[in-house]
């Protein structure tokens, strides 16, 4: 009843605040005329929207989830942005999770109120072994000096900071002699050349960093632990991931049809016993996914965990690639075009393509595969061979040291 | 998640009591050495459990307190068959305590069917339906057991105020344990449901060689077999019944499936070769998190089909014939590789893994064949259309 009351408050009081302060024609703040994101994002923040459970301290109103949520809807409605910054702004929620009060002092609001950080962890010989990162910090004075390259950024163009992996102790194991920076991406010596990908999209780039710097009080944890510090980023871009913003709002959502049943109509393949078969075998993979993930949600309800949750990823992979290869069977060779005029083509080998994003992306797979047979059923670990060893004996691609 | 124990079956927490008396049960008399001298034994299967089942009130799960039963649904049903398939306890379960009183529901009211579910429930009579899949494989033009033009639909006539039934029935379960036939027959354009002794004159059965040690298979044929009407039955109603059945059966394979999936596990963990346990080889991990990917799914699977068929939901088709090849072609996958991965061992007639992976080629076809669910699926999403 209280709760209840409290939220029925708290929606005035935001929508209240959001007809005085935005326009959901113009799309921008009250009588500015176009808009401006970080005057905009202040307002915001200031407002006690952008991180509503986070303490007032730190920008926030102390609300739980739910409560929260009611300032998420408002927005939406609004269309305004600036909502649920304490979900998916990864660089504000690693700095306010571990970084001193200092560092928050110093950067959180700039975080809160500008574009959202890249992310600088993978590099060309550091992909599914991410723990052997090669990207060299070094101290001088009270700044560090980085060298190195970090690839499959988003967003590396418009961040002004990035969450950077680097490599500290040469001597000490793989896992031991990594630290964790806030990085400022706008400066000399950072270079960001867009990827190319299969699907024709950009959606990634490489990053060159050559003589960067970053001061010593950037570090985000200890200095040398920055694996850990890792980890709990990493864990919070997972909860991302989890709560589906990810997933592509595509075709399938507008109508109950599968749309492979719509394509296979429109392409006169109903009638042909072996392609119907395999259709429906393709679908069932789709069908399951979410019967898992409903015995996931009612799992995690019940005892505030899933192991189920885990699998996701894996099957993921088997739906969309056997959707993608069944379009291409009812399609027939008509695959070989592609472009505008043939939209069916044009999907189907788009979709081909981007399927890889499930199975690579985030941890290719077979890495999934180890997780979820070491992590979940309990075998146990493969030989590592750079394990306990100095990282600059372990053997690899590169040839700097 | 929701709560609709509250409008089928019986409580959550009395389903959750059931299943822990079973599993007790279970694990207390049913060892693999027991196992093994049940299916070997004439009848195939274990008298001694069934009985101590039907004192406990488990063979009338479906059948209603009245009658003796427990008032439940097919959630129950699907629970119970996890547990029986994960100790490969096979019975009559499935024609006695399953399609038995889901065919006769109709005639509930009825004393002489009302007499059968009594017996049913009390342990006292092993109700074999047979033939009853047949018309609708007719209908739907599949491909399953009965079809082949060698069996068709059973006849009956009468004759001075008596049935007789004439016909063949190619497949049927457990018939040199059954107390009571049911039989679904043809005349005049209607079906009814029919009940006859199995020693009637003109009634002869022979018993067949099956693949899986599990199975009781016979041949029957009906020579002007005296046989008392019960109740008529359409077409949809058998649909109804075989869904049940099939429900049942996709339980007894996610349990199954699971049982096999978790002993394998452990084998994986515990056998050394070049030094080191051989679950730590990636090769082994990756065959094992994508079967972990299917056993998974046969449960979720299952569980959503028989409720959606206990609370008659809309999507009750569609989900019944997407668990009935899920589970078809999950249980014999995951036996097949348990077997790979266990390596010579198991192709030894003394190891476990052979005794799953022959009862999941017969649960590839008992009620059905697993391309003709799919063809189920596919028709009816194309309904959206």
């Amino acid at each position: 009843m209280n709760d209840s009351n409290n939220r029925n408050a708290l929606r005035e009081e935001v929508e209240a605040w959001l007809d005085q302060n935005w326009d959901s024609e113009k799309l921008c703040e009250k009588g500015a005329g176009t808009y401006d994101e970080k005057s905009w994002l202040s307002k915001v923040v200031d407002a006690g929207y952008a991180v509503p459970s986070w303490p007032k301290e730190w920008y926030g109103r102390g609300l739980n989830g739910r409560d929260g949520s009611v300032i998420e809807k408002a927005f939406m409605a609004r269309k305004a942005q600036g909502w649920g910054r304490d979900r998916f702004h990864l660089g504000a929620i690693t700095i306010y999770k571990l970084g001193s009060k200092e560092l928050k002092d110093e950067l959180l609001y700039e975080l809160l109120t500008g574009p959202i950080c890249c992310l600088l962890y993978s590099e060309p010989n550091a992909g599914s072994d991410l723990a052997g990162v090669r990207t060299k910090a070094v101290l001088d004075g009270d700044e560090y000096l980085v060298n190195g390259q970090k690839v499959w950024t988003s967003n590396a163009q418009e961040a002004e900071y990035g969450m950077l992996l680097t490599r500290t102790d040469w001597q000490a194991p793989k896992h031991k002699g990594m630290t964790f920076f806030i990085f400022p991406m706008k400066q000399e010596g950072v270079e960001v050349l867009p990827i190319n990908q299969i699907t024709g999209e950009s959606e990634f780039s490489e990053v060159f960093i050559t003589d960067a710097k970053v001061p010593a009080r950037f570090i985000i944890g200890e200095l040398d632990s920055g694996w850990s510090s890792f980890q709990t980023a990493i864990a919070s871009e997972r909860l991302i991931m989890g709560q589906g913003v990810t997933e592509r709002i595509g075709r399938s959502a507008q109508s109950k049809v599968p749309p492979l049943v719509d394509l296979a109509k429109r392409n006169n393949k109903l009638s042909d016993p072996v392609l119907r078969q395999e259709l429906a075998q393709t679908l069932s993979y789709r069908h399951l996914n979410s019967l898992n993930m409903n015995r996931a949600k009612a799992e995690f309800v019940q005892k505030g965990a899933s192991s189920l949750m885990m699998l996701g990823k894996l099957a993921m992979s088997r739906v969309q690639h056997g959707e993608a290869k069944t379009a291409g069977n009812i399609i027939g060779h008509r695959v070989l075009l592609d472009g505008d005029s043939y939209p069916d083509s044009q999907n189907g080998n788009f979709d081909a393509a981007k399927a890889y994003m499930n199975s690579i992306g985030g941890g290719t797979d077979q890495i999934q595969k180890n997780i979820i047979s070491e992590r979940l059923l309990g075998l146990p670990k493969d030989q590592e061979l750079d394990k306990n060893i100095p990282f600059s004996e372990v053997k690899s691609n590169s040839t700097e040291s | 998640m929701k709560q609709e124990e509250d409008t089928v079956g019986i409580s959550a927490e009395d389903r959750q009591a059931m299943c822990e008396m079973l599993e007790r049960l279970l694990v207390e008399h049913f060892d693999d050495t027991r196992m093994r001298q049940a299916i070997e034994s004439e009848e195939g299967f274990d008298r001694g459990l069934w009985t101590q089942m039907a004192e406990l009130g488990l063979l009338g799960i479906l059948i209603s307190e009245e009658r003796g039963g427990i008032g439940g649904g097919l959630q129950e049903v699907e629970a119970f068959m996890e547990i029986a398939g994960k100790a490969l306890f096979t019975s009559p379960y499935i024609s006695s305590s399953v399609i038995a009183p889901t065919l006769l529901i109709g005639g509930a009211s009825e004393e002489p069917v009302q007499n059968l579910l009594g017996e049913i429930a009390a342990g006292e009579s092993i109700v074999v339906p047979t033939g009853f899949e047949v018309p609708l494989f007719t209908r739907n033009g599949f491909t399953g057991v009965g079809s082949d033009g060698n069996s068709g639909m059973l006849r009956s006539e009468l004759d001075h105020g008596n049935w007789s039934i004439n016909g063949e029935v190619e497949f049927a379960q457990y018939i040199s344990s059954a107390d009571k036939l049911l039989l679904v027959a043809e005349h005049a354009e209607k079906l009814h449901v029919y009940v006859c002794e199995p020693g009637a004159e003109g009634l002869s059965s022979r018993l067949l060689q099956s693949n899986d040690q599990t199975l009781r298979l016979s041949t029957l044929q009906f020579k002007n077999v005296a046989a008392q009407q019960l109740i008529e039955v359409n077409l949809d109603h058998l649909q109804v019944t075989l869904d049940a059945a099939l429900a049942a059966s996709a339980g007894e394979q996610a349990g199954a499936s699971k049982e096999v999936f978790a002993r394998t596990i452990d084998y994986l963990k515990t056998r050394f070769q070049f030094g080191r346990p051989i679950g730590s080889f990636q090769a082994l991990k990756h065959m094992v998190a994508d079967l972990l990917v299917e056993v998974e799914s046969m449960t979720s699977v299952a569980r959503a089909a028989a409720e959606a068929l206990a609370t008659d939901s809309k999507q009750k088709d569609s989900l019944i014939s997407l668990a009935a090849f899920t589970c078809k072609d999950g249980f014999r996958h995951v036996t097949a590789e348990a077997i790979q991965l266990h390596g010579g061992i198991a192709y030894t007639l003394e190891h476990f893994a052979h005794l799953y992976w022959r009862r999941a080629q017969s649960c590839r076809w008992l009620y059905g064949a697993p391309n003709d669910s799919r063809e189920r699926y596919l028709s009816d999403l194309e309904k959206l259309l």
